[in-house]
């Protein structure tokens, strides 16, 4: 059994460790821009299985082991791992707003780049860390509304064929890692080039990212902001009313923006200006 | 059972917010959230107006004569209004004692 090191993400703190060596190799490319944890640890855990499929387990501090999910295949396992350590993540923080949003920052701040899946977050925080700005997310923004700081969550960028023929030429990867990944590849930040966060930073503005021919940064109203904070919030669903009072006042102090955009790089020069890269 | 927007919301019908529903008002506008059925909706300054007279103790014709009055508009020119918005509410699940049309009903509730 080989295990990665001890990762923080959040209020979630865990290693991972499994039978099949290179895919602790794997992780441990993956997470390296996440901070080391201390203290107590949860253990998530990928058994091979005798027909070629893991299991993965999550064992707790208290010792409980937990089955997450059983005949996963090589492709997906990364997929698994990663959205098991993001629904920590966010369990940990669930009376926090916390928005589906990928996060990336310049000398005035950060910007949140809210939308659903393929709304283009991952592609344009994989552009802005080629470019090498600040990183501190491509999937989740959890936000201290009363210091107006978006807190770092430097999992590792994950990026669809789709999404990766937009962008500049990758790294490679090293040899085998190919294997444990499907459509979905995961990479980290600092491996694109970007300096990952590993402290809060404050948060300038808010922007919801839609596909369209033409190019634009629309400044909103601030209903329009709340409104679109709800439906791209993780946690308000879990915690409601007291998360969508921290929306109101979130979308009250920071400004927001609808982006329309039709290439990664009209999306990056739109937003240059907003973190002062 | 409780009825459908359409089949109670008249003149004589009071219109009480949902105990789920939290709303914002910001500026001329206002978001309306229900923790329990995670819908929302962003509200113009004139559907505002409306769920802001929709306190549980107004009947819909004295909320048309209030906006009606807001705007200075005889009653007459704001009810047909008064009574769409006030059914899209229902229809959308924010009204106490209103079945939220079928399509707002999550599929696993």
């Amino acid at each position: 059994m080989t295990t990665t090191r001890a990762y923080h993400v959040l209020g979630f703190s865990f290693s991972f460790e499994s039978d099949d060596t290179a895919l602790v190799e794997v992780i441990d490319r993956c997470y390296r821009d996440l901070p080391a944890a201390d203290g107590e640890l949860s253990v998530l855990r990928a058994m091979s299985m005798p027909d070629g499929s893991y299991e993965v387990t999550l064992q707790h501090p208290s010792g409980e082991i937990e089955m997450c999910e059983g005949f996963v295949s090589r492709f997906g396992i990364v997929a698994v791992i990663a959205w098991e350590v993001n629904h920590r993540a966010e369990l940990s923080r669930a009376t926090w707003p916390v928005l589906h949003a990928a996060v990336t920052a310049g000398p005035l701040g950060a910007v949140a780049l809210c939308g659903q899946s393929r709304s283009g977050k991952s592609t344009i925080a994989a552009a802005a860390a080629q470019l090498g700005w600040r990183h501190l997310s491509d999937d989740l923004a959890p936000i201290d509304v009363a210091s107006l700081m978006v807190h770092p969550y430097a999992r590792p960028i994950m990026l669809r064929s789709g999404g990766r023929g937009l962008l500049d030429e990758l790294p490679d990867m090293p040899a085998g890692h190919g294997d444990y990944f499907g459509d979905e590849w995961f990479l980290a930040a600092s491996e694109l080039g970007a300096v990952a966060e590993t402290s809060p930073v404050p948060l300038v503005a808010i922007v919801f990212l839609e596909w369209n021919d033409a190019a634009e940064l629309v400044p909103i109203s601030r209903a329009a902001t709340l409104h679109a904070l709800v439906l791209n919030s993780t946690t308000l669903g879990l915690s409601g009313e007291p998360v969508f009072r921290a929306l109101e006042q979130l979308a009250t102090v920071v400004p927001g923006y609808r982006l329309r955009f039709a290439h990664v790089s009209e999306a990056i020069e739109l937003v240059r200006p907003l973190v002062g890269a | 059972m409780m009825p459908f927007a359409d089949e109670v919301v008249r003149s004589g019908f009071v219109p009480i917010p949902g105990a789920s529903v939290v709303a914002a008002y910001l500026d001329d506008e206002a978001v309306l959230y229900d923790t329990s059925s995670r819908h929302s909706a962003l509200l113009n300054r004139t559907s505002m107006v409306i769920w802001s007279g929709c306190d549980g103790r107004a009947t819909v014709s004295e909320i048309c004569a209030r906006v009606a009055r807001l705007f200075s508009l005889p009653s007459t020119a704001v009810e047909a209004d008064v009574e769409a918005a006030i059914r899209r509410f229902g229809e959308s699940g924010f009204l106490h004692g209103v079945d939220p049309a079928p399509e707002m009903v999550p599929p696993d509730s």
